[in-house]
C-alpha cells in the first residue's frame, strides 16, 4: 500500500483532504487512500456541497456537473485522480 | 379513523378542492419582459448575502445592483434543483401503500411543482443567461425507509417554508420589478398550499416514528434536521455568483459571510416559522444557530 501512496506524487492534496474530513467529522485515525468515504459515513449528503466547493477551492477550478456524483468522491485516490491528477492544485488561500 | 388521520384528511381534500379552484396556465400567465431594467434592484437588499455585515455598506451602487441580480438567479436556481428533488421523492412514493390518502393531493403537489420549476427556469434563462449547477449529491442519511419517509417531507416543508420567506418579502417589495414580484407571488400563493400540506404530513409522520423508535434514535433525526437547515441556508452563499458579480476569492468570501455576526439574526428568522413548528412538535430542541 505505501507503494501505491507513494504513486501520488501530489501529497499535498492528500493530506489537506485528509485533513479536511477528519477536522470536519472530527475523525482522530489517519483516513487510508482506499477508505470508503462514503460508505463510512466520512462524508454525508450535507457535508458533501462544503467537501466538493473544498475541492474546487484547492483545484482552482470548478467541477463539471457530469462529475458531481458519489463515484467520483468514493475514495481518497479516486478523487485525487478525477479532479487533481496531471494538475497544478491552485494555492487554495485559506483553505489549510 | 383516529383523529389525526382524520385531520389530514379533511385538509387533503380541501386543499384538492383549492388546487382545482386556482389552477393557472403557467405559459400563458406570465408576461415576460424582453429584458429588466439593471437600474433598479431585482432582490430586496435585506435579503442579500452581504446584508448586516460590515462588507455590505462597502458595495457601490453598481456592485450591489448587479450582486442583486445575481443572487435572484442564483435564488431561482436553487429553487429549479431543489423542486426536482422534492418531486423525484413524491413520485417515489405516489399511490404506493401508506400513501393512499395523500396521493391525491401528490398529483396536485407534482402539477404545481412541475409549473413552479417551468417558470423559475425562464426567469433564470431569460435574464441571467443559465441555471447554476446544484453541488447537491444524495443519499439517503438513514436505512429505515419510514425514516428516510419522514426525513423526506420534513425536508420539503423546511426547503417550502424559507423559500416562502423570500417570496412573502419580495412579492410585497415594490422596488423590485413587476415580474420578479409576480414570479415570487405565483409562488407563495401555491406554496402556502404544499406547506399546509407539508405542516399535517410531518406531523403525523413523526407521530408514527414516536410510536415505534427509542429516544436516542429521534434525537439522532433531530440531528440530521438541524445540520439540513444549516446545509439548506448555507446553500445561497453560492462561490460561483460571487465569482459572476466580480468579487475575488468567492470561497473565502461564502465562508466570511456565513460566519459573520450579523448574518445569524437573518438566518434565525428565515427558519423562524420552521424552527417554531419543530420545536411545537418535540422534533427540534436544540438551537438551531
Amino acid at each position: 500500500m505505501q507503494a501505491e501512496i507513494d504513486e501520488i506524487t501530489d501529497q499535498t492534496v492528500i493530506t489537506r483532504l485528509r485533513d479536511w474530513i477528519g477536522a470536519t467529522r472530527q475523525v482522530n485515525r489517519e483516513i487510508g487512500l482506499d477508505v470508503d468515504l462514503i460508505g463510512e459515513g466520512l462524508l454525508d449528503s450535507l457535508e458533501m456541497v462544503n467537501f466538493l466547493l473544498y475541492v474546487e477551492e484547492l483545484r482552482g477550478s470548478e467541477i463539471p456537473e457530469a462529475l458531481i456524483k458519489p463515484e467520483c468522491f468514493a475514495t481518497l485516490r479516486i478523487i485525487h485522480n478525477t479532479f487533481f491528477a496531471g494538475s497544478e492544485p491552485a494555492s487554495a488561500k485559506g483553505a489549510a | 379513523m383516529p383523529t389525526a388521520e382524520k385531520e389530514l384528511s379533511t385538509v387533503l381534500r380541501h386543499l384538492c378542492d383549492l388546487s382545482v379552484e386556482r389552477a393557472y396556465d403557467p405559459y400563458r400567465e406570465f408576461d415576460w419582459p424582453a429584458s429588466i431594467p439593471v437600474d433598479q434592484p431585482w432582490l430586496s437588499d435585506d435579503l442579500m448575502s452581504f446584508h448586516g455585515t460590515p462588507w455590505f455598506g462597502e458595495l457601490s451602487d453598481e456592485q450591489r445592483l448587479r450582486l442583486g441580480r445575481i443572487e435572484l438567479v442564483n435564488f431561482f436556481s436553487f429553487n429549479v434543483h431543489g423542486i426536482r428533488d422534492l418531486m423525484l421523492q413524491v413520485l417515489s412514493r405516489i399511490h404506493l401503500s401508506g400513501f393512499e390518502e395523500t396521493s391525491e393531493y401528490f398529483h396536485h403537489f407534482l402539477d404545481e411543482e412541475n409549473k413552479h420549476m417551468w417558470f423559475f427556469a425562464q426567469f433564470c434563462l431569460r435574464y441571467g443567461g443559465k441555471i447554476y449547477t446544484t453541488q447537491k449529491i444524495q443519499f439517503p442519511p438513514f436505512e429505515e425507509s419510514d425514516i428516510q419517509t419522514f426525513i423526506a417531507f420534513a425536508k420539503i416543508l423546511i426547503s417550502e417554508q424559507v423559500s416562502d420567506f423570500y417570496n412573502v418579502r419580495m412579492m410585497g417589495d415594490e422596488s423590485l420589478p413587476e415580474i420578479v414580484r409576480k414570479v415570487n407571488r405565483v409562488h407563495h400563493e401555491d406554496e402556502s398550499r404544499h406547506i399546509a400540506m407539508g405542516v399535517h404530513l410531518v406531523r403525523q409522520l413523526y407521530d408514527d416514528l414516536t410510536a415505534k423508535y427509542p429516544e436516542n434514535m429521534l434525537r439522532q433525526v433531530e440531528g440530521y434536521l438541524l445540520r439540513y437547515m444549516h446545509f439548506f441556508v448555507e446553500s445561497f452563499y453560492n462561490p460561483a455568483a460571487y465569482r459572476d458579480a466580480g468579487l475575488e476569492d468567492p470561497y473565502e468570501w461564502r465562508r466570511r459571510l456565513i460566519d459573520a455576526p450579523g448574518r445569524r439574526d437573518f438566518h434565525n428568522r428565515v427558519l423562524s416559522k420552521t424552527v417554531r413548528f419543530l420545536r411545537s412538535r418535540d422534533l427540534v430542541c436544540e438551537e438551531v444557530f
